[in-house]
């Protein structure tokens, strides 16, 4: 398509930041490059999900595209799904849900990605709209459409028309509790191996470029929701003190990766630990 | 299912008026502030209301 039929074709849509997707190039790995544990976050802001049935054994890792290639414009990582073992106990999916479903009221949206398989394979791409949690929030509302994957890289594109929000009840902990999940659920039970990368859900009908961002923006907003302090500064002694910029969705929980400290303190905005060994490492998980 | 696998869980209360529950998953300590947002929280509180996990009171 040429970039006038393009331009042309996007009508009165805003031009800016498009892309509610975050690290849909799969470039921060902040939790590291490869998982094996089933129901867990991998890349950041993507969740390997259990299907409906159970959890098939599967290896999730951070690849990367030969240089020069073409498949990809400007491609460089890639995410790797490899179910190691054939499934009998149902399949699994990769998530990333979206904060606050307000931002998807009626709204037509599409979504686009670059993916390959070993063999060709059936995944059933979801759209959920999730109201929250506390109180009585509204049933989440699903739309689901199927797409066949082949075994070269190529760009796939899903437009949806999202439920109005009239008549809807938000749970009462708040709208960050509240999301919009993007399901991309990988039927087959077999052993195989499904590559995805340049994942972008945009408001309108038509699936731009895929909207590029430096990797320290792109960290930042992965930080909202996960924080791992790689390397301590800190001296031993008590009442250390961590701000959190941006600050996360919620108080998070607080994991000790290395070294020795006891959290005291725990806001959305910083956290406190004393007891702190001068080598510690520490991860904060505010995800949804 | 997408449910966490939480071997442990127990109160940490401290003096700052601050409590937390401390749980154990894959042999990992996490420290769990008592935040319906936070969704380990909402997690053990639901296996809690589920009658699947007991959280043991603060020493």
């Amino acid at each position: 398509m040429s970039n006038a039929r393009e331009i042309a074709q996007l009508g009165s849509v805003p031009s800016g930041r498009r892309n509610l997707i975050i690290n849909g190039a799969m470039q921060v790995a902040q939790r590291g490059t490869s998982f094996t544990a089933d129901n867990v976050y991998t890349l950041d802001r993507w969740k390997s999900g259990d299907g409906s049935g159970g959890s098939p054994a599967r290896t999730l890792s951070q690849e990367v595209l030969s240089l020069g290639q073409t498949d990809i414009p400007n491609g460089y990582y890639y995410l790797r799904h490899n179910q190691t073992s054939a499934s009998t106990n149902g399949n699994s999916s990769l998530v990333q849900n979206i904060e606050n479903v307000t931002q998807f009221d009626g709204n037509t949206v599409t979504l686009s990605f670059y993916a390959k398989a070993n063999s060709a394979m059936t995944v059933n791409v979801r759209f959920i709209q999730d109201f929250g949690t506390g109180g009585t929030p509204s049933s989440d509302v699903t739309l689901t459409e199927s797409v066949s994957i082949g075994t070269g890289w190529a760009k796939y594109t899903v437009t949806k028309t999202l439920g109005s929000l009239s008549g809807k009840t938000l749970g009462t902990d708040g709208i960050h509790t509240s999301f919009l999940s993007i399901n991309i659920e990988l039927t087959p039970t077999t052993t195989f191996t499904f590559d995805i990368t340049h994942v972008q859900l945009e408001v309108g009908s038509v699936a731009t470029e895929f909207e590029h961002r430096f990797y320290g923006e792109e960290l930042a907003l992965c930080q909202r929701y996960y924080f791992e302090l790689k390397s301590s500064q800190y001296s031993y002694g008590e009442n250390k003190h961590f701000n959190f910029h941006p600050e996360m969705r919620t108080a998070p929980t607080v994991t000790v990766l290395a070294g020795s400290a006891t959290l005291n303190r725990n806001r959305v905005q910083f956290i406190t630990f004393n007891s702190y060994t001068g080598d510690t490492r520490f991860s904060a998980d505010a995800e949804l | 299912m997408n449910e966490i696998n939480i071997a442990s869980a127990k109160y940490i209360a401290y003096e700052n008026g601050d409590t937390f529950i401390n749980i154990i998953i894959n042999d990992q300590e996490l420290t769990v502030p008592l935040d319906p947002a936070n969704r380990h929280y909402a997690e053990i509180m639901r296996q809690v209301e589920a009658g699947t996990l007991v959280i043991a009171d603060a020493e």
